[in-house]
C-alpha cells in the first residue's frame, strides 16, 4: 500500500488513534504481546477456554476463592485469578509485603500497580539511552511486536495562519495492518524491514518546522504568474499582506496548537486507549535539530507546565543526542527533524488488557 | 337388573347358504377379474394363449373331422381376409387391446370359436354348405389373424390408456378449477400454462410424461399445478391429489406415473422457490416451522410480470429428492440439480449470470458464482439437519442458519472481502466455477457437530497459518483477521452470563473443571463461528478439506 498524504483536521489524527486502539484491543484477544513461549501458551488456553464456555469478564468476575488457588488444582493458565503477577513477568516491586498476587489484581487494582508502575524510577523514559519501552511484563512489554504502532503527522500552516496536523505514515506490524484493513486510516504501512523492533511501543510524532517556506502558498504562487504577465492585482496585494501578518503570528500559535494536541491525546487514550486502566501519554520528548525556538520558554513552558499537569515525563533531546536505535525506531533523521525544526514524540502507554472486558 | 353377558349361540349357516355365499364371493372376484381386465393392461400372454386355443381347435378340425369347415371358403377371399385382419390387428393392437369392448369381444369370440370348433371335431355337427359352417370359419380366420398382427406389433402398456384418463379425468378438470401449470424450464424462465391449451402423453423414449404446450414439450415433472388468483399463486397439488382419489383405485393405478410426475413437480418447485426466491430474499424463512404449509408470499417473476407466490418447504429430503426427482448425485451443483440443467457444473448457469448481472463480464464473476454456489450447499444442508434430526443438532442448524443468513449478506458486501475478490482475481482467474458441494458441507457439519472447539481450533490455526505466510496476498490476510477478529468477539459475547450468585464457588469451579459440557446457546455460537471459518478458508483454499 502507498502511503496516504493528506492534510486533515487534528480531530482526524485522534480517530486515526482510536482505530488503532480499538485494532490493539481486537488483536490483544488472541495474540501474544510478549515473544514468550508462555504468552503463547497462554493465549491459546485463553482462546480454548473462551471455546468451551468458561469465560470470566477481568472486572466484573469475582476474585478466585484463596484455597482454590493454593490447592494448585489449576492449571497455570486456567484462569486470571490463578495466574501469579510473576507469571506475567511483572517486576513492579512496590508491595514487597505480599506473596501472592494474581493478574485479575493487577487490572482490578490498576492505580496501586500497573498504574503506578510508570512512575517508578526504573521505568523513565530517557531516548538518548534507547529506553523506550522499559517495561518486561506483558501487558506492556510488547515485545511479540504484534500491538505497537508509529503514527506520525506534520504540523502544516494553512491559510489564515490556521494550523492543521497532516497524517504522514502509519507504521505497524503486517498482522495489525491487516486488522485495520478497511478502515479509513491514513496511510498504513506494513513495517519497514529495515527498522528494528517493530511494533514494540506506541508513539505518536509530530514533525514541526517552523522554517517552513512559503512557496506553498497559493497566493505567491498566484501573484508570480501575474507578474510574470505584468499584471497587478490590488485585490491580491491586500491578501498577502494580510498573509505576512499570518505568517508572523502562526509560530505565536503553535505552543497552544502543540499543547492542545498533547492534552487532548492524553485525555482520549486514558479514555479510549487499549486498556481501561490507560495511563494515557506516558512521555513527551521534544527533539530538535538546532532549532531556537524549540529551545525558547515561548514554546517550552506551556509544554512542561501541561506536562507536570498530568504527571507526564517531560524530555528534550537534540537529535544528535538520541541513542541510534531509538533514531530508526521512530525514523528521526535528517530528513524527517530537518535543521531549524523540531518533533513532539508523544509516547503513549502501551498497556494492554489480558482478558475480556465488558 | 343383571346384564345376561352370556354369549349368544353361534348361527350355523345351512350348506345351501354356505353354497350362495361362496357363489357370491366367486362372482364378486370374477366382476373385480373383469372389471380390471376392462380397464387394466392385459398381458401378452393373455392374447397368446387365446391364440393358440383357437388355433388347437382348428387344427383339431382338420385332423379328427370329416367335415372341414375351412374348405367352405374360397382361397382367394380366406387369403385376403388373413391379411386384411393382420393388418388391423397390427396397426390397431393398442386400441384392441386396451379398449375394453374391442378386448372383451376379441376374447369372447375366441372363446365361442374353440367351443364351437371343438364340439364339432367331437360331434361332427357342422355341414359343408351351412351358414353357421362359412361364418365359424370366417370368424376364426379373423381371430387368429386379427391375434397374429397384434402380437407382432409393440404391444403399449398402460401409460397410453393413462394419457387418455388423465386428459379426460384430471387435466380435463383443470379449467373448472382454475388450475393452470406453473411450467419452470432449465433455464429458470418461469411461465404459466392454461390446463386447455396443453396435452399431456407419455413419451416410451424417455420413460416419463411429457407436457406438450404447441410445438414444445416439457416434463410433466416441471410443471407443477397452481391456484392463481389476481397476482397470488399457489400450489394446488391438494386439489389434484383429491381429484385423483376421486378415481377408482384401478384408475389410480394407471394414472400413478401421472400423479408422481405433478408431486415431483411440486416438490421441484418448492427446492426451486427456496434455493431461488428464499435464499436469495428471505434466508430467515427457511428456520420456520412451517414444512408442510406455506411460508409466506415472496415475489417472483412470471413471464416479464412479478407475481406473490405462496409455496411451503419441499416434502422431500435432499437426498430423497436426488434419487427420486432429481436423479444426480450430493457432488453436483444445488442450482444446476434442481433447475434439471444439462449444463456442466463448471460454467455458471444462466440464472447465476442473472443474480450476479452487475458484475457480468466482471473478472470476478466465477469467484462469485462459486462464493454462491457454496452458500446454496450449506443452506441445503443446514436444512435438511433441520429438518430431518429432532433434536439438538436440528437446533443447532437452526441457530448456524439463522446467523448465517444474517452474515453472508454483509460478508458480500464488505470492502475489505470486496478486495480480498478482486485481489484473488488478479492473482488467479479461474476457467471453471470452483465450489464446494453439499456432500462436502455434510461432512464438514457432521464434524462440527460432533466436535465443535476442536474443530474451531483447527480452522483457527488453518487460517492463522495462510496468514502468516508470505505468499499470501495482503487483502486475504485481512480478510482472515477480520473473520478471526469477529469470531473471537461473537464466541465471548455469547457467554458472558453471570454466575448464579447462591451457588457462586461452586458454579465458577465446575466452569473451571467440566470446560466441554457446553449450553446450547454457546455451542451454536462455536457451530456457527466455526461454520464461518471453515467458508472462508473454503473460499480461499477451495480444496474441500
Amino acid at each position: 500500500m502507498m502511503p496516504s498524504s493528506r492534510s486533515v483536521p487534528s480531530s482526524h489524527a485522534r480517530k486515526t488513534l482510536h482505530i488503532l486502539a480499538s485494532s490493539i484491543k481486537e488483536l490483544a484477544k488472541e495474540l501474544p504481546s510478549a515473544a514468550t513461549a508462555d504468552c503463547k501458551r497462554f493465549k491459546q488456553e485463553q482462546l480454548l477456554l473462551y471455546l468451551q464456555g468458561n469465560h470470566v469478564d477481568v472486572f466484573s468476575g469475582e476474585p478466585l476463592p484463596e484455597e482454590l488457588v493454593e490447592s494448585n488444582a489449576l492449571n497455570s493458565f486456567s484462569h486470571l485469578g490463578a495466574m501469579s503477577k510473576d507469571l506475567i513477568e511483572c517486576d513492579f516491586d512496590a508491595h514487597q509485603g505480599r506473596t501472592f498476587v494474581s493478574v485479575q489484581e493487577l487490572h482490578t487494582m490498576g492505580d496501586d500497580w500497573c498504574g503506578s508502575c510508570p512512575s517508578s524510577a526504573s521505568k523513565k523514559i530517557d531516548l538518548a539511552n534507547g529506553f523506550l519501552n522499559p517495561y518486561g511484563c506483558w501487558r506492556r512489554s510488547h515485545s511479540s511486536g504484534h500491538l505497537g504502532f508509529l503514527l506520525t503527522s506534520e504540523l502544516r500552516f494553512a491559510a489564515r495562519g490556521e494550523l492543521l496536523l497532516r497524517n504522514s505514515q502509519t507504521f505497524v506490524s503486517q498482522t495489525f495492518a491487516a486488522q485495520t484493513h478497511g478502515q479509513d486510516l491514513g496511510g498504513v504501512l506494513t513495517w519497514d524491514s529495515g527498522q528494528l523492533d517493530p511494533g514494540t511501543s506506541m508513539v505518536q510524532i509530530i514533525h514541526v518546522n517552523v522554517n517552513q517556506k512559503s512557496e506553498n502558498d497559493e497566493l505567491i504562487e498566484i501573484e508570480g504568474l501575474l507578474g510574470q504577465q505584468l499584471l497587478r492585482s490590488k485585490r491580491v496585494k491586500k491578501r498577502t499582506n494580510n498573509r505576512r501578518m499570518d505568517y508572523t503570528l502562526r509560530n505565536q500559535k503553535i505552543p497552544s496548537f502543540v499543547e492542545e494536541e498533547i492534552r487532548k491525546t492524553h485525555n482520549r487514550w486514558q479514555l479510549d486507549g487499549p486498556s481501561v486502566n490507560s495511563k494515557g501519554l506516558l512521555a513527551v520528548a521534544i527533539v530538535q535539530n538546532n532549532s531556537p525556538y524549540a529551545e525558547s520558554p515561548t514554546f517550552q513552558n506551556p509544554i512542561r507546565t501541561l506536562c507536570a499537569e498530568h504527571n507526564i515525563q517531560h524530555i528534550n533531546h537534540t537529535l544528535q543526542e538520541l541513542n541510534d536505535h531509538i533514531k530508526k525506531h521512530l525514523l528521526l533523521n535528517e530528513h524527517s527533524v530537518p535543521e531549524g525544526s523540531f518533533s513532539v514524540v508523544m509516547v503513549l502507554d502501551p498497556l494492554i488488557d489480558l482478558g475480556e472486558v465488558k | 337388573m343383571e346384564e345376561d353377558t352370556a354369549p349368544p349361540d353361534e348361527i350355523v349357516p345351512s350348506p345351501f347358504e354356505s353354497v350362495i355365499s361362496m357363489a357370491q364371493q366367486v362372482a364378486a372376484v370374477a366382476a373385480e377379474r373383469a372389471r380390471r381386465f376392462a380397464v387394466e393392461d392385459t398381458k401378452t400372454s393373455v392374447f397368446a394363449f387365446f391364440a393358440v386355443l383357437v388355433l388347437f381347435a382348428a387344427l383339431l378340425v382338420q385332423a379328427t373331422s370329416a367335415v372341414n369347415p375351412f374348405k367352405v371358403l374360397d382361397s382367394q377371399f380366406l387369403f385376403g381376409l388373413v391379411v386384411l385382419s393382420v393388418f388391423l390387428g397390427h396397426m390397431f393392437s393398442s386400441v384392441l387391446t386396451k379398449v375394453s369392448v374391442f378386448k372383451g369381444a376379441i376374447v369372447l369370440s375366441c372363446l365361442a370359436e374353440a367351443f364351437f370348433l371343438i364340439t364339432h371335431a367331437l360331434l361332427g355337427y357342422l355341414s359343408m354348405d351351412g351358414v353357421m359352417t362359412g361364418f365359424l370359419s370366417a370368424s376364426t380366420v379373423v381371430s387368429l389373424s386379427l391375434l397374429g398382427g397384434i402380437l407382432s406389433s409393440d404391444l403399449q402398456d398402460s401409460t397410453w390408456l393413462g394419457a387418455a384418463l388423465y386428459m379426460r379425468h384430471i387435466n380435463g378438470k383443470f379449467s373448472s378449477q382454475g388450475i393452470s401449470y406453473l411450467l419452470w424450464d432449465a433455464n429458470s424462465i418461469v411461465s404459466i400454462m392454461p390446463s386447455n391449451k396443453v396435452r399431456v402423453r407419455w413419451d416410451g423414449g424417455s420413460q416419463s410424461v411429457v407436457c406438450y404446450s404447441g410445438k414444445r414439450q416439457y416434463p410433466l415433472s416441471h410443471c407443477a399445478p397452481i391456484l392463481s388468483a389476481g397476482h397470488q399463486v399457489r400450489s394446488a397439488q391438494v386439489e389434484v391429489s383429491r381429484l385423483f382419489q376421486a378415481l377408482n383405485p384401478s384408475w389410480q393405478r394407471l394414472l400413478k406415473p401421472y400423479s408422481e410426475a405433478l408431486e415431483h413437480a411440486e416438490i421441484r418447485t418448492s427446492w426451486l422457490v427456496m434455493l431461488t426466491v428464499s435464499v436469495h430474499r428471505d434466508l430467515y424463512s427457511l428456520t420456520s416451522e412451517q414444512s408442510k404449509v406455506s411460508v409466506g408470499a415472496q415475489s417472483l417473476e412470471i413471464e416479464g410480470v412479478s407475481r406473490s407466490i405462496a409455496w411451503g418447504h419441499p416434502r422431500l429430503s435432499w437426498t430423497e429428492s436426488l434419487n427420486l426427482i432429481f436423479h444426480r448425485t450430493e457432488a453436483d451443483s444445488v442450482l444446476h440439480t434442481v433447475l434439471c440443467s444439462s449444463l456442466p457444473d463448471g460454467q455458471p448457469h444462466p440464472f447465476e449470470e442473472l443474480i450476479q448481472s452487475e458484475f457480468k463480464g466482471d473478472s470476478t464473476l466465477h469467484h462469485r458464482v462459486g462464493l454462491d454456489r457454496n452458500r446454496l450447499a450449506l443452506v441445503v444442508v443446514l436444512f435438511t439437519n433441520l429438518h430431518e434430526r429432532r433434536n439438538v443438532v436440528s437446533e443447532l442448524a437452526r441457530q448456524t442458519l439463522r446467523g448465517f443468513a444474517h452474515w453472508y449478506p454483509r460478508l458480500k458486501r464488505d470492502r475489505v472481502f470486496l478486495d480480498c475478490l478482486r485481489s484473488m482475481t488478479a492473482q488467479n482467474r479461474p476457467e471453471h466455477v470452483v465450489f464446494s458441494s453439499c456432500d462436502v458441507w455434510a461432512e464438514h457439519f457432521s464434524h462440527i457437530i460432533s466436535n465443535p472447539t476442536s474443530l474451531y481450533l483447527t480452522m483457527h490455526d488453518r487460517l492463522s497459518n495462510l496468514s502468516n505466510a508470505a505468499s499470501t496476498p495482503f487483502e486475504q490476510k485481512a480478510l482472515i483477521r477480520q473473520i478471526i477478529s469477529q469470531c473471537t468477539k461473537q464466541i465471548m459475547s455469547s457467554n458472558r452470563q453471570s454466575p448464579n450468585p447462591v451457588n457462586k464457588i461452586s458454579n465458577q469451579k465446575n466452569s473451571l473443571i467440566d470446560g466441554f459440557q457446553l449450553e446450547i446457546g454457546h455451542k451454536a455460537q462455536v457451530v456457527l463461528s466455526t461454520m464461518k471459518l471453515l467458508f472462508i478458508h473454503e473460499f480461499l483454499v477451495g480444496d474441500g478439506e
